[in-house]
């Protein structure tokens, strides 16, 4: 029977199992990936499990979502060696200083991070991709801070809007 | 031996609208590998995204004191990348995916205006030809 209470046990939820999995696959080491993949495979056991204590929750999503996780990692991988065998990124090196790859490289780096909201940016990705061709550098950044999700900058006093609503109009 | 361009149809009405000189040496190959993307295996690849090189983890880093969009942007773009390892950049490539890719091919095309602007086509056009495979293949499972 699952119960959700302490964070330990958030963490094991079923709906978390995605991102622990995701996580787990991590591992800096091409060599461990495929030992990820079958930790992969382990959790669609547990899902199955799950399905079979007739959880309530979304079990046939959980599993297409790790299906497409464990597909994922391994096109990464295949993509990884022959890229690495071809040359290919050894050859695109001396293209990333210039926008707009650089600009590019830098938003994904930022999307990794937090920083910018991918979900936004990735779904409109062909628009953003023209905007990179045919707008400054420092505006295409601009619009992709601007993209919801963005983790907001931290306040500073000087330029800290104004709570207008709050403004306090003296001693009551 | 022709350098080989991997172009959709719609990306070799755009090369072909270049000049006869600059056209010269490239053999065009048709791209018809079609992957049709979603939101959840874009955020599957950011999640899969690994990335090691320290000149990435110190923008990150800078960023977090950014004031204001503003700070944001202009501590993003003085940010000199030139030293970001192959590794990363094979990873935030594919983490872009195949559209976005794309996208940086058109635009390459489009502005071209030296052999060395369709060289950076070229391999894009090569990179996208391998993801393409590479995620066609691990679907068709």
């Amino acid at each position: 029977m699952l119960k959700a209470s302490a964070p330990s046990e958030a963490r094991n939820a079923p709906e978390n199992l995605v991102h622990r999995v995701s996580e787990a696959l991590q591992e800096p080491s091409k060599e461990r990936l495929a030992r990820k993949i079958d930790t992969v495979l382990q959790k669609e056991k547990v899902i199955e499990q799950l399905a079979n204590d007739k959880w309530n929750g979304d079990v046939a999503g959980l599993k297409e979502s790790l299906k497409s996780v464990r597909k994922m990692a391994v096109a990464k991988q295949e993509l990884e060696q022959k890229v690495e065998k071809k040359g290919i990124i050894r050859r695109l090196l001396g293209y990333v200083g210039k926008h707009p790859i650089k600009t590019a490289l830098v938003v994904a780096a930022l999307a990794v991070g937090g920083y910018v909201g991918w979900h936004y940016l990735g779904a409109n990705i062909m628009s953003w991709m023209h905007g990179l061709s045919t707008s400054a550098p420092a505006q295409v950044l601009r619009d992709a801070f601007n993209a919801p999700g963005m983790i907001p900058p931290a306040p500073s006093a000087p330029t800290a809007p104004l709570d207008y609503w709050n403004v306090p109009l003296g001693k009551g | 031996m022709a350098a080989s361009l991997w172009l959709t149809k719609d990306e070799q009405k755009i090369f072909s609208a270049l000049s006869d000189a600059l056209r010269d040496g490239w053999k065009v190959v048709e791209e018809t590998q079609v992957y049709e993307d979603t939101a959840l295996n874009q955020r599957i690849r950011v999640d899969l995204t690994e990335l090691q090189s320290p000149v990435l983890k110190d923008l990150q880093e800078r960023l977090k004191n950014a004031k204001s969009k503003e700070d944001f942007v202009k501590i993003t773009i003085d940010t000199d990348i030139s030293m970001v390892t192959e590794h990363d950049v094979s990873q935030l490539f594919f983490m872009l995916g195949p559209d976005a890719v794309t996208g940086l091919i058109k635009g390459a095309i489009e502005n071209a205006k030296t052999d060395d602007d369709l060289s950076l086509a070229s391999t894009l056009s090569e990179l996208r030809h391998e993801m393409l495979a590479s995620l066609i293949a691990a679907n068709s499972d």
